[in-house]
């Protein structure tokens, strides 16, 4: 998988994603193993935050209540009849006041009050999360490389994003022939002086402890074979 | 026991050896092939492997999966903290090639030019682009069975990229 593929995973996981091949990419890139870690964060977040839900008795006070209250809104709208004397017009001495029940509004002032309340704690949540899961993730600050130019290596930083490390880009490509000698441990170096081929072995290699072979074994047992391309 | 029940036997046995035989015979010479590299059709295939390494100077902290190598990285280039970027492995023919995808844009693709020279060696090239650029083009001769390594600056702040390589039958 590629990285794309895999933040857009973490971002909006789907039934048909290959979670092995996704496993496989988390363990060898870390900009993509730094999403999903965040992205888990994100979650433990949420579910320590998440307000708890409200019982089926609570939901069934709650709309019992609305519908209890748009019930009373309903009849009121309907006049009464004319022999009604509650209305005060009838009665001598003018208007008094209406007599009607008023509705009973504080039952669903806490239903929607509770229900608010839920909505704003989810957002707060949602809120805080975002912004901890697109804070960056924080990169080894160190010295500038040289960026002297020299013969066949002309290193210039490449450009991206002010602040953060960049790519050293050279002007022409750096080509180089080595031979590696048998039992010895080489290291090519490509740099501002150029390229060069140094033997790094170790004194205790060849002696019984094979650095080498012990970082070959591993670097084959860290890999998983892949078919490859022509 | 008559003597053409015996001879049923005795020919019997006789098939059975010459298939034991014959079974030998092919497994090791499949064998013989297997320790050549040779695939069926007879070329030469070899397993390639690619690791991309991030080296930081001054870092504290390394990818715990390196734990088991981190003393040999540690004499390569001291004080420095490694990070996994890509690791590949495939059985290879010539000119094809293992690509690992290093972030950042980088991209190495080390290909296999010979599989055996007439020193016994492996040819291969091991390129590094950058975006799509190349950055530096290696042709390497190289032992079956030994690993070794490409060490180039990678980031503007001091860190390097170690790319290790070894090759097998």
């Amino acid at each position: 998988m590629r990285c794309e593929e895999v933040e857009r995973e973490l971002a909006a996981p789907t039934p048909g994603c290959d979670r092995a091949a996704m496993a496989d990419h988390l363990a060898v890139c870390p900009s993509c193993a730094a999403w999903a870690q965040d992205a888990e964060r994100l979650d433990r977040l949420w579910e320590a935050t998440r307000p708890a839900e409200p019982s089926p008795e609570a939901w069934d006070a709650v709309w019992s209540g609305i519908s209890a209250a748009l019930d009373r809104r309903s009849l009121a709208a309907v006049p009464p009849p004319l022999s009604q004397p509650a209305l005060g017009l009838a009665e001598p001495g003018g208007i008094r006041e209406h007599t009607w029940p008023r509705p009973r509004t504080a039952g669903r002032r806490w239903g929607v009050g509770a229900m608010a309340l839920i909505g704003l704690a989810q957002a707060a949540a949602i809120l805080i999360a975002i912004g901890l899961a697109w804070q960056p993730a924080p990169r080894p600050e160190g010295p500038v490389a040289d960026a002297s130019a020299s013969a066949g290596f002309v290193p210039k930083v490449a450009a991206g994003k002010p602040g953060a490390p960049r790519p050293i880009r050279v002007d022409r490509p750096v080509r180089v022939d080595a031979e590696i000698d048998e039992g010895y441990l080489m290291v090519i170096h490509t740099g501002p002086a150029g390229a060069r081929v140094e033997n790094a072995t170790p004194p205790e290699m060849n002696t019984g402890s094979d650095g080498g072979l012990v970082f070959f074994n591993w670097m084959e047992s860290l890999s998983t074979p892949r078919v490859a391309v022509r | 026991m008559t003597r053409r029940r015996a001879l049923q036997i005795g020919l019997s046995a006789t098939g059975l050896a010459c298939a034991g035989l014959v079974l030998g015979l092919g497994g090791l010479r499949a064998t013989g092939a297997e320790d050549d590299g040779k695939n069926p059709e007879g070329e030469i295939v070899r397993q390639v492997t690619v690791l991309g390494i991030l080296a930081t100077p001054g870092g504290k902290t390394s990818d715990s999966g390196l734990s088991e190598v981190l003393p040999q990285l540690k004499q390569l280039l001291p004080n420095h903290s490694f990070q996994v970027l890509d690791v590949q492995s495939a059985r290879i023919l010539t000119g094809e090639a293992v690509k690992c995808e290093l972030g950042h844009g980088y991209q190495s693709v080390t290909r296999l030019v010979r599989p055996l020279d007439e020193n016994g060696k492996v040819q291969l090239r091991c390129e590094l682009s950058l975006d799509g650029e190349l950055q530096f083009s290696a042709n390497i001769r190289a032992p079956i069975n030994q690993v070794f390594f490409c060490e180039r600056p990678f980031l503007s702040d001091g860190s390097k990229l170690l790319i290790g390589l070894g090759v097998r039958r």
